[in-house]
């Protein structure tokens, strides 16, 4: 009996209890910095790196992963959706690789539940680098003197697919965009950016971009549903990918994705699961349209990307723009 | 015997079964295992209650971001693996209890992934409309006071309710809103522009379905029971770790039992052991007797067959020195027959005057007959020859002296050669022994025909026994004649002094031997004699005698050119 009322109370003393921690005091910012740097052996990164943009990852020597995530153009390739081995269209468009470590998952469908996860499914997805198996994968790069000495080096074992996954995910725990203005007036610094971008800032908040949109990489953390408060089948482009449906195999998650993070979304077009939408304003008013189920003016929206400016921060050293 | 092996083989059985079993049980009943498995269930429990309050956090704005609902959510599903790393997977993977448990925890995990997924969806969406509607429902209000219109009352329940709401949750603030809800629309006529009332109404009608949807989601994770489940796992896990920790108590008052099994059994293998080492050493006993009894025997026959031989030498002996005695003897028996006749004539005439003497005595008057007699005697005195009688008597004598004096000296030597009065140890002069034994041997090797050549230097007297190496020479000497057969040769004895040894060769010119026969001359028992000619035991006897003297005995031969045996004595035995 003192069991149930017990597990019956205990939902509201926490309630109690959290209404008077500091937390609720003090209200907190929905978006956090990025930290300047993720756990990582150098020495692991440092070999990820060169497989990163080694061509032999894929079948016919063709691609590598810098193909469609180009490093000194913020990650992404900027086509609608990435062409992999044989000049093959692929189904969706490719995130930026930056930041991609901060994501709770990975890829539009969130089917891949960790960096590692991504490196296997790529490069043996016969649309993206096409290699027959992992097996072919290890055969081919053990036949490279440079890497046995590598690995060897690295992880003191010879070539294997986890070794391999997992250095190229080490690496990718390298490409962070620490340090944005907006970081900076997040930790304090009042005149990090305009007026205007804290106006966009607050509109942001005030429009609910940030019920989604929020964490130290402006999203990536949860997964949402296209047309929560719009009927997304108005867009026909943008409905016919089913995103983690396809995965789970739940009714309610047709036309869910995962979030996208907003961190270098004005400097990585075109928009969306599916690319279709090229400018950012546009992609906006579909968000708006769709997501958020009400008007907003065309100045507050120029102020919420100038927010959204700020918010790319400092690139690695071997990554530019 | 059988019966041990038997019994061996089963302890060993039983033994490693034991250990098995206990090494099974006590790799379950480690306690860092337990320590470490009970962290990482609590570690669980902690991580899930974590969980259930970053997601009320949420539910109720306390937290904007869902970044560490995100990471706890990671989290949690990493401190699940290193759950099934523990122990509990490792070594409880057949346990059905404790495995059910675990999948059916795993369920429950990842049906929680999918509320907690779904609920921060849809919690975004309840929070952006809870969060804009009242504020939009405040600017409807605003323009239908401007208007002065009693329908406001509408907007401002709703209104009030969805502000109540935003603050608590409860089933009247619902109905309110949704019975408000269905008369907003109806407003519209009131409106110049109705985009907002439209908004307003789509926002309330979703934060009604997303408030019950993202309750539901909530309420649901949070009465999953995962605690209870996790408490149920605990309990369970530790209710047989003690089992296994009883086991194991168990197991080792086995573990004495099978110790003192083992300490029986040895203890049993003890006493057998001693058993058969007493049976072994009555064995032993009785077989020395039958060996001693054996070698009493074999001692007793060898002596006979030393006896024998001695007798075998013995008769060449006698019949040699029979030989060298007969001859003088003959003449000596000869010479007194011939003296005895001698005498018995002069006895006849001596008689003769006797009877002259006594009618003399009688008839002192018959003178002539006297006279008569007398020179009858006196004439058969001259028949006798005088001459002839003493002088042949006398010489016979002395003839027969000589014969006696011969026999004297042979018997003389023989005495020597046994040295019968010489048993002991005591200076001795080899060449003496030597050439006593030659003396002995003197009808063996003029039956053969030998010629003697002897080199004898100066040498001093040794400590030995005599009679011994007397023996030993003659049997070298007696071989040496025998080997050279009837057609004759010759044996070369030299005596040498070389140091502290008295060094002494024979050298025959006889048939010699081979390699084969060489080998085994002092075995005893071997010998290239006929049956019955030999014994086999001469040079076996004189190759104990010369060891016996701490001496050696060395032979080198070559077929039909002759053996040389060189005998080494040391001057002190």
């Amino acid at each position: 009996m003192t069991e149930v009322i017990a597990r019956f109370c205990r939902p509201y003393f926490f309630i109690c209890g959290l209404i008077f921690s500091h937390q609720a005091v003090f209200a907190t910012e929905p978006i956090s910095p990025i930290p300047d740097f993720l756990p990582h052996d150098p020495v692991k990164a440092a070999l990820g790196k060169r497989l990163f943009s080694d061509v032999r990852l894929s079948r016919d020597d063709t691609l590598s992963c810098e193909s469609c995530h180009f490093l000194d153009r913020a990650g992404v390739d900027f086509l609608d959706k990435s062409v992999g081995v044989d000049e093959q269209l692929g189904k969706r468009n490719s995130p930026t690789v930056f930041n991609s470590a901060l994501n709770f998952r990975q890829l539009w469908d969130g089917r891949a539940e960790t960096l590692e996860d991504q490196v296997m499914m790529s490069v043996t997805n016969p649309k993206v680098m096409g290699m027959e198996s992992w097996d072919a994968v290890v055969a081919k790069l053990s036949a490279i003197s440079e890497y046995q000495q590598g690995f060897k080096e690295a992880y003191g074992e010879p070539i294997n697919a986890v070794n391999i996954q997992h250095a190229i995910s080490e690496y990718e725990r390298t490409l962070l965009t620490p340090n944005s203005p907006f970081d900076r007036f997040l930790k304090g610094d009042k005149n990090a950016i305009s007026q205007e971008a804290k106006l966009g800032y607050q509109y942001f908040k005030a429009y609910g971009c940030v019920s989604c949109h929020q964490g130290a990489n402006v999203g990536g953390n949860l997964f949402q549903k296209m047309g929560v408060l719009k009927d997304i089948n108005l867009r026909a482009d943008l409905s016919t990918d089913l995103g983690r449906y396809s995965v789970t195999g739940n009714e309610w998650d047709k036309r869910v994705f995962k979030v996208p993070s907003l961190r270098l979304v004005t400097l990585t077009p075109p928009y969306f699961h599916d690319g279709s939408v090229s400018t950012l304003s546009e992609a906006i008013d579909v968000m708006i349209e769709f997501q958020l189920g009400r008007q907003v003016p065309p100045e507050h929206k120029d102020a919420i990307i100038e927010f959204l400016k700020t918010l790319p921060g400092d690139w690695p050293l071997e990554a530019k723009r | 015997m059988k019966l041990n092996v038997v019994l061996v083989v089963l302890l060993l059985a039983a033994g490693s079964a034991l250990a098995y079993v206990y090494y099974d049980n006590s790799r379950r009943v480690d306690s860092d295992d337990y320590i470490s498995t009970l962290a990482a269930i609590n570690e669980l429990k902690r991580a899930d209650a974590e969980l259930n309050t970053l997601m009320l956090k949420s539910r109720y704005g306390l937290q904007d971001d869902y970044d560490d609902l995100a990471n706890h959510s990671v989290g949690l599903n990493k401190t699940f693996d290193a759950l099934k790393a523990s122990a509990i997977g490792r070594y409880y993977a057949n346990d059905n209890d404790l495995e059910s448990l675990v999948d059916e925890y795993e369920e429950m995990l990842n049906i929680k992934n999918d509320l907690v997924e779904n609920f921060k969806s849809h919690n975004a969406v309840l929070r952006n409309s809870i969060k804009y509607a009242p504020g939009l429902g405040e600017q409807l209000i605003r323009t239908l006071e401007a208007q002065g219109s009693d329908r406001v009352e509408v907007l401002k329940n709703l209104n009030q309710a969805l502000y109540r709401w935003a603050l608590y949750t409860s089933d009247e603030q619902a109905e309110i809103i949704q019975a408000n809800a269905n008369e907003v629309l109806a407003l519209m006529p009131l409106f110049e522009d109705q985009v907002p009332l439209i908004e307003y109404n789509t926002h309330i009608l979703t934060v009604v379905d997303e408030q019950a949807q993202t309750q539901q989601y909530l309420q649901h994770a949070l009465d999953m029971g995962t605690e209870a489940m996790l408490e149920k796992l605990q309990s369970s896990y530790t209710g047989q770790y003690f089992k296994r920790v009883q086991q194991g108590g168990k197991l080792r008052y086995y573990a004495v039992l099978y110790g003192i099994l083992c300490l029986l059994m040895a203890l049993y293998f003890i006493w057998q052991l001693r058993r058969s080492y007493a049976r072994l050493e009555d064995k032993v006993d009785e077989r020395t007797r039958e060996i001693n009894t054996a070698y009493e025997q074999l001692k007793d026959s060898q002596e006979q067959l030393v006896q024998s031989e001695k007798m075998a030498s013995l008769g060449q002996m006698v019949s040699g020195i029979a030989h060298e005695i007969n001859t003088p003897l003959a003449y000596v028996n000869n010479n007194v027959s011939t003296v005895n006749k001698l005498f018995s004539n002069m006895d006849r005439l001596m008689q003769g005057l006797g009877r002259v003497y006594d009618a003399a005595v009688k008839r002192p008057g018959n003178k002539k007959t006297l006279a008569a007699d007398l020179l009858e005697v006196l004439r058969r005195y001259r028949l006798i020859d005088r001459e002839e009688l003493v002088v042949e008597a006398k010489e016979l004598l002395n003839d027969s002296a000589h014969g006696l004096n011969n026999i004297s000296a042979l018997v003389g030597d023989l005495r020597d050669f046994a040295r019968l009065d010489r048993q002991d140890m005591a200076l001795f002069d080899v060449r003496e022994g030597v050439n006593t034994a030659l003396k002995i041997a003197t009808s063996i090797l003029r039956e053969h025909q030998v010629a003697l050549v002897k080199e004898f230097d100066d040498i001093p007297l040794i400590k030995c026994t005599a009679s011994k190496l007397n023996q030993a020479f003659l049997n070298i000497i007696t071989n040496a004649a025998q080997a050279m057969g009837t057609s004759g040769g010759t044996l070369t004895i030299k005596i040498t002094s070389a140091g502290d040894q008295i060094v002494i060769v024979f050298a025959d010119t006889g048939t010699g031997m081979n390699e084969q026969t060489k080998a085994k001359i002092f075995d005893p028992f071997f010998t290239t004699k006929p049956v019955g000619k030999g014994t086999g035991l001469g040079l076996s006897i004189s190759y104990t005698i010369i060891k016996e003297h701490n001496g050696s005995i060395d032979v080198v031969s070559t077929e039909n050119e002759g053996t040389v045996f060189t005998l080494k004595l040391p001057r002190e035995a």
